[in-house]
């Protein structure tokens, strides 16, 4: 099986994330003029906030290399309107700097205007990285701890075992669920992130009559794995809502809420069990397979929205055939 | 911003839920209340959060009411007075919800897994709303095959109360 990242999609390897904005850049006549001109458009248009773009890059052609330069970064030097004017005259061939008088001093060294698209978000990622080049050349300082996580490299083998016991523990546990009623095949282990100790499991109660209030059995609609889950943590800390009588077994635990305790679940969780995970604060996620309507991937990355209070890790993928099976 | 009036049996229910989220406030909880109307004329339950009581994150206002609710739909008394209703996803098909303070995401989810087709609330959620103020999963028809049918939602309702009273939660010293 393999294990994927759910990350934000700020994070992703695509066009969108890199944000490309329409600018203009134009050849330098010649590279002796490079500093002056590269002075005055530092003096005009500053590159205040885009300190990852580059300002000059090399081009290389048949006929030579030659020093092209970034002379406006569409929406950061100009509005639209200037911005469509300056394209139409060089569609028309006349220098689109005709009525930009700040230029004066270096418009008889800019040549051969070219419209071109600038990455206005410095790379996350290496891939990001290598996308970016294809447009406009920027820097790229990696975060080790990044691209750890994208690529699933920050855990060792021994790591790896340990994610294979525990969600063979979830299977189990959905498999007890399915003995009690066919549709309770999802299975749910939260342990402690740091011990390993397993402090609870829950199948699936959604059509399984627990004791709700004393003396009255119900089967709740809303009773996920992931909702037991989290409910018998409660318990465990003396809490919870209801009383799974003999249905299920909790551990001792001294943690407030789920801080520190990591979830693994057969099946991604719904957009209800995603976020009671983030309101418990929990530290991390591992699923098995991927679900129609999900919130960790498959519909919306609740993990990973910078307007909600907690971001946390998910991976998917663990012992990704057999929790499919279930 | 279009704020719809409510009628006047509405605005009963409002006051329902306003004294609930009272009552979370005085027990040391995030002031939030509602109540769930059957057939726009039965108490069907009550709701107040009891996150720190229970020690559960997710006991907010709207879970606690659906728990009371399908604690009552199964009760025998209940039963009786209704003998034409044998299916408790029935129920919740003909119900609203009234509650302080915009649904969160989980809550909106929640709502429609239970099938329940309408809230109605106070003041907008800007940390956690899922009526529109954070994600619009109240509307979202993608959700329709994992979560139930969308859910209609009416904001605004005496917005400024519902916020004075979590405003009131928050000068307290809460560790929470
Ligand atoms: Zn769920
Ligand atoms: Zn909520």
């Amino acid at each position: 099986w393999n294990l994927q990242t759910i990350y934000g999609n700020e994070y992703s390897p695509s066009k969108a994330a890199l944000n490309l904005v329409k600018s203009i850049a134009c050849s330098i006549v010649n590279k002796k003029f490079a500093s002056i001109i590269l002075k005055c458009l530092h003096e005009n248009y500053p590159m205040t906030g885009l300190q990852h773009v580059k300002r000059i890059r090399t081009v290389k052609s048949t006929e030579g290399d030659c020093l092209q330069v970034l002379v406006f970064v569409g929406t950061k030097h100009l509005h639209a309107s200037e911005l469509h004017v300056l394209e139409t005259n060089m569609e028309t061939k006349k220098s689109p700097l005709d009525s930009i008088q700040s230029l004066n001093e270096i418009k008889e060294y800019l040549t051969s205007f070219v419209p071109v698209q600038v990455p206005i978000v410095p790379p996350l990622t290496r891939e990001q990285f290598e996308m970016c080049q294809l447009y406009w050349p920027v820097s790229f300082h990696e975060n080790k701890a990044v691209s750890q996580l994208m690529n699933c490299s920050l855990f060792t083998d021994a790591d790896y075992c340990i994610m294979e016991s525990n969600m063979k523990l979830a299977i189990q546990t959905a498999a007890a669920g399915k003995l009690m009623h066919p549709s309770a095949n999802v299975g749910a282990v939260v342990v402690d992130s740091v011990s390993n100790s397993v402090i609870a499991t829950a199948y699936d109660l959604r059509n399984i009559p627990c004791e709700i209030n004393k003396g009255i059995m119900v089967a709740h609609p809303l009773n996920h794995a992931t909702m037991v889950a989290i409910d018998l943590v409660a318990y465990s800390q003396g809490g919870g809502s209801y009383n799974y009588k003999d249905l299920l077994k909790m551990n001792d635990n001294s943690n407030y809420i789920c801080t520190n305790l990591t979830l693994y679940v057969t099946r991604e969780p719904c957009i209800m069990c995603c976020m009671a995970l983030l309101h418990s604060r929990i530290k991390r996620v591992f699923y098995g397979t991927s679900f129609v309507g999900g919130g960790f991937g498959s519909s919306y990355k609740l993990n990973t929205i910078k307007e909600l209070n907690h971001r946390f890790e998910v991976f998917q993928g663990v012992l990704e055939n057999e929790c499919s099976r279930l | 911003v279009f704020i719809m009036c409510l009628d006047d049996a509405s605005i009963k229910w409002m006051e329902v839920a306003f004294n609930y989220a009272e009552h979370a406030l005085t027990n040391g909880e995030v002031p939030v209340g509602c109540v769930i109307v059957f057939n726009n004329s039965e108490e069907l339950a009550v709701g107040r959060n009891r996150v720190n009581e229970l020690k559960n994150a997710t006991r907010h206002a709207e879970l606690v009411a659906i728990d009371e609710a399908l604690e009552k739909i199964n009760s025998q008394l209940w039963r009786n007075e209704h003998p034409n209703i044998t299916d408790s996803s029935e129920v919740f098909k003909n119900c609203v919800l009234f509650v302080t303070v915009e649904p969160c995401i989980m809550c909106c989810a929640a709502l429609r897994a239970m099938k329940i087709p309408k809230v109605v609330y106070g003041c907008n959620n800007e940390r956690f709303g899922g009526c529109g103020s954070v994600l619009s999963i109240h509307s979202d028809k993608l959700l329709d095959s994992s979560l139930g049918p969308v859910l209609s939602s009416i904001g605004g309702q005496q917005t400024l109360r519902a916020i004075n009273l979590l405003k009131d939660f928050y000068k307290q010293d809460n560790p929470n």
